[in-house]
């Protein structure tokens, strides 16, 4: 296996602010700098750009071709657009790379929710925009607050998970306190408590305004390389074991409530192809889509960390948490660190493949061999995407 | 990287009107619920389920071997959520709930409004029916809501 994909640049830019001093353009130039120069890398040494973002969320129609040369991949063959989460660019970008071994491949996103609508309500808008346009979006285009049907939606899915896994408001609460608390350099603790969490505005039961992500602005850059030339370029690639990914349904209405089935399967195509049998006990760490506190537990029943009816449990054993036997999103995730929409699918890579090398400032887990990145595409989606990664 | 006092920006929007076909089982399953009050389903001859909305094809059996039923207005509620939120951001005194319900004998499910009834009354489980729209237009607004069986 000389030809396995690594990842051999990691380039990221996030604010807890709205990034308006750089445009979109001047973003990803940042933080493919960044990756290149992690990487010991010129413009010269690549070969393909894969792009990944929501038009309808950039507002721009054909959105790489503005992109394509802020990542140095103008004229570079095999450039591709995926209007996808970026956690798909992982998959296209190791597709090229497996095609053609001698390339080296540039994954790139970048989202701006600071950019869209002026009273910040830009999701909001395009979430009926976003259901399936005969059935279901018209009954969705005429709730007396639109600005209010992420929260419904999300509602209905929170409601129907939490009674199949018998979880109560404070289980769900306590997802969030973990994904918002921070460690301070002398290890001080700081960040909501439960009560706090559960004293947030109530968007629609069991949805508060702390157990949903808020939007942010970011960039991530990620370079793949093969094997043979990961190990020419750099001291510690980072090896990618397994990929999958999976939709579901298009009608939401039709989906299995209360399961993230396309989650399930994107993770048994991952472990089958890394060779996982037993994913609570073979990953070290994992960042997984917590965009609502309680699909970051619906996704831990889909990825197999835990069973149905073990999840309670679970989370008073703290099983989850940063010391715990099975660590997740320590990075903060969605919920500490907030959601740039689609891009921070590629963030949950790039915050996974800085574990194995050992670089998670702040949050590292200690010994991190194996760790998973998950990332699915939001209420009215039902898309998600796996990936392992581990040490070289 | 952090929010200056100067920033500039340019205003931009994009707007366009699009008209969806309803296709051919939506035809039929639109003319059906504006003329007579009736809610078709397809069913798979191969594996049999009974898909609510319709498709022309079964996605499983992937085949075009199917059979137009008609489905009871009647049906399981699966979940629900509801807004205590106008636009205009005030409190409501009455929530607006939407909710899946899953029609009897059918596979799917569809998602509309839940009238004449209070969170606190409802429960996931629960049988529901449909109440029609007296002036229809061949549209899934022709459906007003679900509300929970009386009995």
């Amino acid at each position: 296996m000389s030809n396995r994909v690594c990842i051999i640049g990691i380039g990221v830019i996030e604010s807890d602010q709205p990034i308006i001093d750089l445009s979109h353009k001047e973003l990803l130039f940042y933080a493919t700098r960044q990756a290149l120069d992690d990487a010991g890398l010129e413009r010269k040494d690549i070969g393909g750009a894969i792009t990944a973002s929501y038009d309808f969320l950039e507002g721009r129609s054909l959105s790489n071709q503005y992109t394509l040369d802020s990542i140095g991949g103008v004229m570079k063959p095999c450039d591709l657009r995926l209007g996808e989460d970026a956690i798909y660019s992982i998959f296209a970008g190791y597709m090229e790379v497996m095609a053609d071994p001698s390339q080296v491949v540039v994954l790139a996103s970048v989202q701006k929710s600071s950019e869209r609508d002026p009273e910040g309500l830009g999701y909001q808008k395009l979430i009926a925009d976003s259901m399936e346009p005969v059935f279901s979006r018209p009954v969705c285009k005429a709730v007396p607050n639109p600005f209010g049907l992420e929260s419904v939606l999300a509602a209905m899915d929170a409601r129907v998970f939490m009674e199949r896994a018998g979880l109560n408001e404070e289980d769900v609460a306590s997802i969030a306190v973990k994904n918002m608390t921070i460690l301070d350099p002398e290890g001080k603790r700081s960040g909501p408590d439960k009560k706090a969490v559960l004293k947030s505005d109530l968007l629609s039961w069991p949805i508060r305004k702390m157990t949903k992500a808020r939007e942010t602005d970011a960039a991530c850059i990620i370079i793949l390389a093969s094997e043979k030339k990961a190990r020419r370029l750099c001291n510690e690639p980072v090896l990618i074991r397994g990929i999958g990914w999976c939709s579901d349904q298009s009608h939401l209405a039709s989906r299995e409530q209360g399961l993230a089935r396309e989650t399930k399967w994107a993770a048994h195509q991952a472990y089958n192809m890394a060779g996982i049998r037993c994913p609570d006990k073979e990953i070290d760490v994992a960042e997984i889509s917590d965009w609502y506190a309680h699909r970051e537990l619906m996704h831990c029943e889909a990825l197999g960390f835990c069973v149905l009816n073990e999840i309670g449990a679970n989370i008073k054993d703290g099983v989850f948490e940063k010391d715990g036997d099975l660590p997740i999103n320590v990075s903060g995730g969605l919920l500490g660190r907030g959601n740039a929409i689609g891009t921070s699918g590629l963030i949950r890579v790039a915050q996974i493949a800085l574990q194995i090398r050992g670089e998670a400032n702040g949050y590292q887990v200690p010994g991190v061999k194996v760790g998973l990145a998950h990332s699915w595409g939001g209420i009215t989606s039902a898309t998600a995407g796996v990936a392992i990664l581990s040490k070289w | 990287m952090t929010k200056k006092k100067n920033e500039m920006t340019i205003d931009g929007e994009i707007q366009i009107k699009y008209k969806w076909s309803l296709g051919k089982a939506g035809e039929r399953f639109f003319t059906e619920l504006r003329d007579n009050k009736k809610i078709m389903g397809t069913k798979c001859r191969q594996c049999g389920r009974v898909l609510v909305p319709p498709r022309i094809f079964c996605e499983e059996c992937f085949v075009e071997d199917m059979e137009w039923v008609e489905v009871e207005p009647k049906g399981t509620l699966m979940t629900f959520g509801d807004s205590y939120f106008s636009t205009d951001g005030k409190r409501l005194e009455e929530p607006w709930m939407l909710g899946i319900v899953r029609l009897n004998g059918s596979d799917g499910g569809l998602i509309h409004f839940i009238g004449e009834a209070r969170p606190e009354d409802l429960q996931i489980g629960m049988p529901m029916e449909i109440v029609f729209k007296d002036k229809r237009e061949a549209s899934i607004m022709d459906i007003l809501y679900f509300r929970p069986v009386k009995d």
